[in-house]
């Protein structure tokens, strides 16, 4: 039987704004490329993000702007042809692009972990689920086998698997969408890592699946006061989920703040036409969506100026020479020559 | 509903029979579709929603005839489709098309645009020589927002979206009455979901187009939809006008789905109650006895679990299968 009620938390772990606080993870000028035979791929060029203890991140924007990179940046693990060429990412008082490739693998699983939106390519097919989780924990947390199995038991049973014992020597095939996400969330949270990178978890879900998904993070990040980066292109995840967002654009940040105040007060046109594509309960069977005309740049050769400014309904020759930079608007920042002025609220 | 209805399916039942596993046993049936009944009146769009497997994508199929129903009726302009003979069927056919959730899926990547667009055309003798062909399929490329100048490229070399336009001016360029869109803007982002949504508006508006909008994302379906259907395992549960039930669900089921949406105003995404199911959906071969949602249900009684629920008209227009409501 099903249960009404909502494990949602009332309050947002933190209150959105930034804490006066050392940031557990900061980005500094980060650039990620890839080398082609069309020319350099700038996948991220130049973001720079702190996400602060405790805090659940809202990393957004549309497809190819490299929010995966980003992700991916971090735990170092770019695919082959791509690379972080410049900047620093601080974690714990290291900067990871200089970590050795063995320091690196303690960090991954362990103090970092990730959770990736398609679970297949991630879990390894041929080994049963149980024996996926509890290694890992033996390695990091270095567990002796039986331990591992016992912890491993009390996770799937955490995460909502139905009969953990019986299910444990099943294989990721056996599983429906839904669980293996479960499978994968058990595996990440498995070795207690202070920093959870998301990855879209959810986008390949039901709504009903995915609120549970989401839910289940929340609940096990508070429970153990982690922090997370949660990458989507669903602002009504960021909405249901995030504390603070940063919205991402052609491998830059062009605007971010805390949940409340970027959603009803978006600032950047960008901003403002992905939460206007999204039907909203105010809107009429009939209204036309406020859309974003055209496509995002080709990423191996960049407009001059804002990269927005193809696309942008206010667009004007300053935006076509003058690359705008993050300025402060309120508790939020917008890199825009023309930011709205504030709704009054 | 005022006038005739374009379509009208009937008890639409649609079952497959899986291969046999155990010889001391009968074969299982999967009850993909499971006695489906609802309208649609022209130029109005019927919105069809529910969880992966329901069997949303199974009734489109159905109703064009791409495979056959198990059981039941489905009247187009008058003329019982289930009826007919695969020759008499392809009288129709330009009738009623069908849009994919993967355009890259449905295009053959060695044929240029122009050559598929023009496809259908050619097919159903359409435009008698290859300049008219020519002329109408860039005429349709301007239509959907397509550079008539790109006719010669291939699919490949378009993105997501200007797949989608493809999809589209394929469908349409046999100029149809009705059109399945079955998840037409799921694998699109938002910025492009948008622009294909509006266009389906434009087009349906202009063109008097009657659609089944199949989607599970109910805030792309609630901007599109004149009614809505909501469907659980095979049988629909719910079914009213657009807006009705979004202000006033009234099945547990339409409830839980509902209140699932995340609507990107973070204030609505605090306040609301989540009503979190349980479990997953039941399997298609052996559905629940009673009501198929009783597993889920978090108000089921006793009988529920061996009375199923009929349809009923509980307001003007307003059709809910459960025995609570
Ligand atoms: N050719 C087939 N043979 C056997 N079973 C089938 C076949 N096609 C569909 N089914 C089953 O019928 C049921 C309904 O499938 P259908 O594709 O209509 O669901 P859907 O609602 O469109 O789901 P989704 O949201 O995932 O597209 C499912 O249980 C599916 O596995
Ligand atoms: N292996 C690769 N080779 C070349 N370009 C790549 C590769 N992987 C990703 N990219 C490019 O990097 C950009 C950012 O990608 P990604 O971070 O995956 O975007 P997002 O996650 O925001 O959808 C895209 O333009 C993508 O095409
Ligand atoms: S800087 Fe100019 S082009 Fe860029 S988003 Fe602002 S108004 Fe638009
Ligand atoms: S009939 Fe019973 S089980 Fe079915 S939806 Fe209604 S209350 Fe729930
Ligand atoms: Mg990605
Ligand atoms: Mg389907």
């Amino acid at each position: 039987m099903g249960t009404y009620g909502s494990s949602q938390p009332e309050i947002p772990l933190t209150d959105g704004t930034e804490p006066d606080q050392i940031p557990l993870l900061q980005i500094r000028e980060l650039h990620t490329q890839f080398e082609t035979k069309q020319g350099t791929v700038r996948a991220v060029d130049g973001l720079s993000l702190d996400l602060y203890e405790g805090e659940v991140l809202g990393l957004v924007g549309e497809s190819g702007c490299g929010k995966t990179m980003t992700a991916l940046s971090i735990m170092r693990l770019l695919p082959g042809n791509g690379q972080a060429v410049a900047g620093e990412i601080n974690f714990e008082g290291k900067n990871l692009l200089q970590c050795s490739a063995e320091e690196m693998k303690q960090i991954r699983g362990g103090r970092i972990a990730m959770i990736f939106q398609e679970p297949m390519t991630a879990l390894t097919p041929t080994m049963t689920i149980g024996r996926q989780i509890s290694e890992a924990m033996e390695i990091h947390l270095r567990l002796s086998r039986q331990e591992a199995r016992e912890r491993a038991l009390e996770l799937l049973e955490h995460v909502g698997i139905p009969s953990p014992r019986e299910r444990f020597d099943n294989y990721i095939h056996q599983f429906s969408g839904g669980m293996r996400q479960r499978v994968m969330i058990a595996i990440a949270f498995s070795c207690q890592p202070r920093l959870l990178l998301a990855d879209e978890p959810t986008t390949a879900l039901d709504v009903t699946v995915q609120a549970q998904i989401l839910d289940l993070i929340k609940e096990l990040a508070q429970e153990s006061g982690m922090t997370a980066l949660f990458i989507t292109h669903d602002m009504g995840i960021v909405a249901g989920s995030c504390d603070r967002v940063a919205v991402m654009y052609a491998g830059r940040m062009v605007e971010n703040g805390p949940v409340d105040d970027v959603l009803l007060n978006p600032r950047h046109p960008y901003t403002q036409g992905l939460l206007g594509s999204v039907p909203s309960l105010e809107s009429e069977p009939g209204d036309r969506l406020y859309s974003i005309s055209g496509l995002p740049p080709d990423l191996v050769s960049l407009p001059p100026g804002c990269k927005f400014w193809p696309r942008c309904p206010l667009a004007d020759d300053r935006c076509r020479e003058e690359e705008p930079v993050l300025e402060q608007y309120g508790e939020s920042r917008a890199a825009c020559w023309k930011v709205m002025p504030l709704r009054e609220s | 509903m005022d006038d005739q209805p374009l379509l009208s399916v009937q008890d639409l039942v649609k079952h497959f029979r899986m291969p046999r596993r155990n010889l001391l046993r009968p074969p299982d049936v999967v009850r993909a579709v499971d006695g489906v009944s609802f309208d649609i009146s022209r130029g109005k769009t019927l919105g069809l929603v529910g969880e992966s497997g329901c069997g949303k994508t199974t009734t489109g199929r159905t109703i064009l005839q791409l495979m056959r129903a198990t059981s039941g009726s489905v009247q187009f302009g008058g003329t019982d489709l289930c009826q007919l003979s695969d020759k008499e069927l392809r009288n129709f056919r330009n009738g009623m098309q069908i849009i994919f959730q993967d355009p890259y899926a449905s295009l053959d990547p060695r044929m240029t645009i122009g050559k598929a667009i023009a496809e259908p055309l050619m097919i159903h003798e359409i435009s008698k020589t290859r300049d008219e062909a020519r002329e109408r399929v860039q005429e349709l490329m301007e239509r959907v927002g397509l550079n008539p100048y790109f006719i010669n490229r291939y699919p490949h070399e378009f993105s997501g979206g200007q797949r989608q336009r493809i999809g589209i001016a394929r469908a349409l360029a046999v100029d149809p009455d009705f059109v399945v869109l079955d998840e037409p803007v799921s694998s699109l982002d938002v910025s492009i979901q948008a622009q294909i949504l509006n266009l389906l508006q434009d087009l349906q508006d202009e063109m008097e187009l009657t659609y089944l909008f199949i989607a599970h994302d109910l805030r792309v379906v609630r901007h599109i939809s004149d009614r809505i259907a909501v469907m659980y395992l095979g049988l629909i549960v719910e079914q009213a006008p657009g807006l009705e039930i979004y202000d006033e669900p009234l099945h547990p089921y339409t409830q839980a789905l509902l209140s699932a949406v995340p609507w990107t105003d973070p204030r609505l995404a605090r306040k609301h109650q989540r009503i979190i199911l349980e479990g997953e959906v039941s399997s298609a071969v052996n559905p629940p006895s009673g009501c198929r949602f009783h597993p889920r249900c978090p108000i089921a009684e006793e009988r529920c679990q061996h009375e199923s629920p009929a349809l009923r008209e509980i307001q003007p227009g307003h059709w809910v299968a459960c025995h609570l409501a």
